[in-house]
C-alpha cells in the first residue's frame, strides 16, 4: 500500500492549521495538534491524525464546541470536578491533569472527575505528563450498559462495555517514564480503524462476528461483531472497574443501568518517599526486568513505555508514515477548509 | 478424589485461633487472623485459608513472623499513612490499616497507605470488601519484583522476576454482594497450584512453564524450577510491575539490586464525589444490567466480580467447608505439637458470632 511520510513538525503545523480554519482558537488548536502528533510519534497511529476527519465532522455537527473552555464545577484540596463544556477533550484533559498535578504537590493526592469532554485522544499523554512531573498518574475512561458497547462481558453474547482504557504513568527521572496505556479490550477501537484503513486482518483471539464466532476479518467485525476483553475474566473485571470509578463523576443512570466517566488520580511521590531516590529505584527495577533473558521467539524483554519511547525516537528521525487512505481523507479536509496540504518528506 | 472433612466456619475459626494462641500469638491478633482465613474459605478461596497455617507456624518458629507485633505508624498526614508492620501477622496489620484508611478517607476524600515489614496478608479481597462495605472504593496491591524475585516471568522473558503480585478492588453496592476484584496478576495464584498439588489434580493449560520453559499442566513441574505466566500477556505483566511500583512508595526498593516491593492500600470515600446512596444504586443497576446479558455458548450466565465470593459464602455458611485430608492432618499435627485439641468442643459461642447471617 502507498504510504506518505511526513516530518512531525510539518504534520503538526498542518493539523493546527486545519483546526484553526475550522474555528478552533489558536491555543486549543496548538494543544490538540501537539497531542495528536505525539500519539503518532509514540507509535499509536490509532490516536493520531487518523482522527482529524471525525473531529472536523464533530465540529460541523456541533458535537465538539471548538472554542469551549473547561469549567471547574467543584474543587477541594484533593478533588476537582470539571465540565469540559463539550470542547476538545484533549484540551480539557490537559487542563485537568495539570491542575491535578499542582494540587497533588500540596495535597499529596488529587482526583479529578470530568464530564462532557468528548474524545480525549491517547490516554498515555496524560499519564506521561504526571510521570514527568514526579507523580504517579492514573487515568481511566469508559463505561457500559446492557447492549451499550462493543465489548462482551466475560461469558456474555451481547456487547456491553466500551474499550475502557487505562493509563498509568510512573516517574523515572529520565525521558522514558514507566507508562501503561492500554484498552481493557483485547485491542483498542482505533486499532480496528487502522486495520480497516490498511486492509489488514486483526490478530487472532480479539474479535467475534455477529454470531459470536471468532474471526480476524475487519469486515465481519464491522458488521455487528464484538470485541473481547483482554485476559478473560481478569480484563473484564478491570473494564467494569473503569466504568464504576468513572461513575464517581455522577455520570450514571439508575433506570437504564448505564455508568461511565473519566477519572484521574495523581499521587505525588514526594509525599511518600523522596522522589529522587524513588526514581533511581524505579529505573534500576525496570532495567533489571529488561535484563531478563528473552524467551524463545522474543528478541528482548521490554517494559511499559519502551515501545512509545523507541517509536518516538525513530519517528522524530525518520518521519511519520501515513497510509494512503488517511492521506486522502486529510487532503479532502484540507481542500474543504482551504488549508495547504502538508508536504511529505 | 481425596477424602475430605466437612467443618463449620466457627469450628475452623476455633482451630486456627487456638493454634495461633498456643504458638504465642496475642489473642486479639489470633482472632483477626483466624477470621480472615475462614473468610477466605467462605469466599471459596481455599488457597488463602487454613492451608497456610503450617507455613505461618514455621514463620513464627523461624522468627520472621512476630506473632505479638503491633503495627507502628511511621508517618501520618490527613490522607496518608506509612506503616511499619514490624514483621507481625500481615492479616492483622492489613485489617488495622484499611480500617484507619477508611476512617481517614471519610474526612480527607481518600487515604493512601504504604506498609513495610509485612508478612503474608492472606486474601486481599478481605480488605477491599471492608472498604466497599464502608462506602469506599478500596484498592490493595502487593508486589514483589526484581531479578529472581519470584516465579512469574515478564512478558517475553524466560526467568521469573515477579511474585504473583495480586490486586484487589472493592466498590460499594450497598448490599451483601459488593463489587470485588481480587486476583493474582499471574494467570493463577500460587495458592491455586498448592491446592491442585494437595488434591492431586492438573492445572488448566497456559498457566505454567516447566524448568525448560516449556508449557506444562503438572503442579510438580512448577515446584521443580518452573515458572508462572502473567495473565493477559503484556497487559497483565504491566499490572504486575505496577504493583511493585506502588509498593515501592513505602521506600521499599533497592537501587543496587534493582528490587522493588511493597504493600499499598487506598480507600476513596465515594461521598466526597457523589452521594453514596445514589451511587450504590447506580452501581447495582449497572452490575445487574451486565449480568442480564445473554450468555455465550458454553456459559450458563454472566457473572460480575464478587458474585462468586458472595454465593460461595452463602452456601458454605449453610453447608460447611470441605477440608482435604492432607490439610486436616497437617492441622492436627500442628495442634498436637502445641498440645491442643482441634475437636468441635473447642468452639466457643463467641466464635459463632463471627459467622452469623450477613448483615
Amino acid at each position: 500500500m502507498k504510504r506518505h511520510i511526513f516530518k512531525a513538525a510539518d504534520l503538526q503545523k498542518f493539523t493546527n492549521d486545519l483546526f484553526v480554519a475550522a474555528g478552533t482558537p489558536q491555543h486549543i488548536a496548538d494543544t490538540v495538534a501537539e497531542i495528536l502528533i505525539k500519539a503518532n510519534l509514540a507509535g499509536h497511529d490509532s490516536h493520531g491524525v487518523l482522527r482529524i476527519p471525525a473531529y472536523l465532522e464533530a465540529i460541523e455537527n456541533g458535537g465538539i464546541q471548538p472554542a469551549a473552555e473547561p469549567t471547574v464545577l467543584r474543587e477541594t484540596e484533593n478533588t476537582l470536578h470539571i465540565d469540559g463544556e463539550k470542547g476538545f477533550g484533549h484540551h480539557t484533559t490537559r487542563y485537568a491533569i495539570r491542575r491535578a498535578i499542582e494540587k497533588a504537590k500540596s495535597g499529596r493526592t488529587c482526583f479529578a472527575t470530568l464530564i462532557r469532554t468528548g474524545h480525549i485522544g491517547r490516554l498515555g499523554e496524560y499519564g506521561q505528563e504526571a510521570a514527568e512531573s514526579g507523580c504517579i498518574g492514573i487515568i481511566t475512561v469508559g463505561g457500559g450498559s446492557k447492549g451499550g458497547g462493543r465489548i462482551l462481558p466475560f461469558g456474555g453474547a451481547l456487547g456491553t462495555l466500551g474499550t475502557n482504557p487505562i493509563s498509568i504513568g510512573i516517574p523515572t527521572g529520565d525521558n522514558r517514564p514507566f507508562l501503561i496505556d492500554f484498552a481493557t479490550s483485547m485491542i483498542a477501537n482505533g486499532k480496528t480503524y487502522v486495520a480497516t484503513s490498511e486492509n489488514r486482518d486483526l490478530p487472532e483471539g480479539c474479535v467475534v462476528d455477529k454470531h459470536g464466532n471468532p474471526t480476524v476479518k475487519t469486515a465481519e467485525y464491522n458488521d455487528g461483531g464484538n470485541l473481547l476483553a483482554f485476559g478473560r475474566h481478569k480484563g473484564y473485571a478491570l473494564s467494569l472497574y473503569v466504568a464504576l470509578i468513572g461513575g464517581l463523576a455522577g455520570t450514571f443512570n439508575i433506570a437504564s443501568g448505564q455508568m461511565s466517566g473519566l477519572h484521574i488520580q495523581v499521587i505525588d511521590v514526594n509525599a511518600f518517599t523522596p522522589l529522587e531516590e524513588y526514581q533511581k529505584g524505579v529505573r534500576a527495577f525496570l532495567d533489571t526486568i529488561k535484563a531478563t533473558p528473552p524467551a524463545p521467539g522474543f528478541d528482548e524483554v521490554l517494559v511499559p513505555g519502551d515501545f512509545e519511547a523507541n517509536s518516538r525516537a525513530h519517528r522524530l528521525t525518520n518521519g511519520i508514515d501515513i497510509p494512503d487512505t488517511i492521506y486522502q481523507q486529510l487532503q479532502e479536509s484540507a481542500e474543504k477548509l482551504d488549508v495547504p496540504m502538508a508536504q511529505t518528506q | 478424589m481425596e477424602k475430605t472433612h466437612l467443618l463449620q466456619a466457627p469450628h475452623l475459626h476455633a482451630i486456627a485461633r487456638n493454634i495461633f494462641v498456643a504458638a504465642g500469638t496475642t489473642r486479639h491478633i489470633a482472632e483477626d487472623v483466624a477470621e480472615i482465613l475462614v473468610n477466605a474459605h467462605l469466599a471459596g478461596h481455599d488457597s488463602h485459608g487454613l492451608l497456610r497455617v503450617p507455613a505461618y507456624l514455621r514463620g513464627i518458629d523461624a522468627g520472621h513472623l512476630k506473632p505479638a507485633a503491633e503495627p507502628k505508624i511511621l508517618a501520618e498526614t490527613p490522607n496518608t499513612l506509612r506503616i511499619d508492620a514490624q514483621h507481625g501477622f500481615g492479616h492483622y496489620v492489613s485489617r488495622w490499616s484499611i480500617h484507619r484508611a477508611i476512617e481517614k478517607a471519610k474526612s480527607a476524600v481518600s487515604c493512601s497507605v504504604s506498609i513495610s515489614n509485612i508478612g503474608h496478608i492472606g486474601r486481599l479481597g478481605e480488605y477491599a470488601e471492608a472498604a466497599a462495605r464502608a462506602g469506599c472504593i478500596g484498592l490493595i496491591t502487593v508486589g514483589t519484583g526484581g531479578k529472581g524475585a519470584g516465579p512469574t516471568v515478564p512478558y517475553g522473558g524466560s526467568q521469573g522476576t515477579f511474585s504473583t503480585n495480586p490486586i484487589a478492588l472493592g466498590v460499594p453496592t450497598g448490599d451483601d454482594s459488593p463489587f470485588i476484584v481480587d486476583y493474582a496478576t499471574s494467570v493463577i495464584a500460587e495458592g491455586k497450584i498448592q491446592v491442585a498439588r494437595s488434591k492431586g489434580i492438573d492445572l488448566p493449560e497456559g498457566c505454567i512453564l516447566d524448568k525448560n520453559g516449556q508449557p506444562s499442566i503438572k503442579p510438580a513441574d512448577f515446584y521443580d524450577g518452573g515458572a508462572l505466566l502473567a495473565f493477559g500477556k503484556h497487559k497483565g505483566y504491566a499490572l504486575a510491575m505496577f504493583t511493585c511500583l506502588l509498593g515501592g512508595l513505602a521506600g521499599t526498593f533497592d537501587v543496587e539490586s534493582g528490587r522493588m516491593n511493597g504493600t499499598f492500600m487506598q480507600a476513596i470515600d465515594v461521598n466526597a464525589f457523589t452521594p453514596v446512596e445514589e451511587y450504590q444504586k447506580g452501581v447495582r443497576a449497572f452490575l445487574d444490567g451486565i449480568k442480564s446479558t445473554p450468555p455465550a455458548q458454553g456459559f450458563d450466565e454472566v457473572l460480575v466480580p464478587g458474585d462468586f465470593e458472595s454465593r460461595s459464602r452463602e452456601q458454605r455458611l449453610k453447608e460447611g467447608i470441605e477440608i482435604p485430608d492432607t490439610i486436616y492432618n497437617q492441622l492436627q499435627e500442628c495442634a498436637e505439637k502445641l498440645g491442643i485439641s482441634i475437636g468441635e468442643d473447642t468452639v466457643k459461642d463467641d466464635d459463632k458470632a463471627h459467622y452469623g447471617p450477613l448483615s
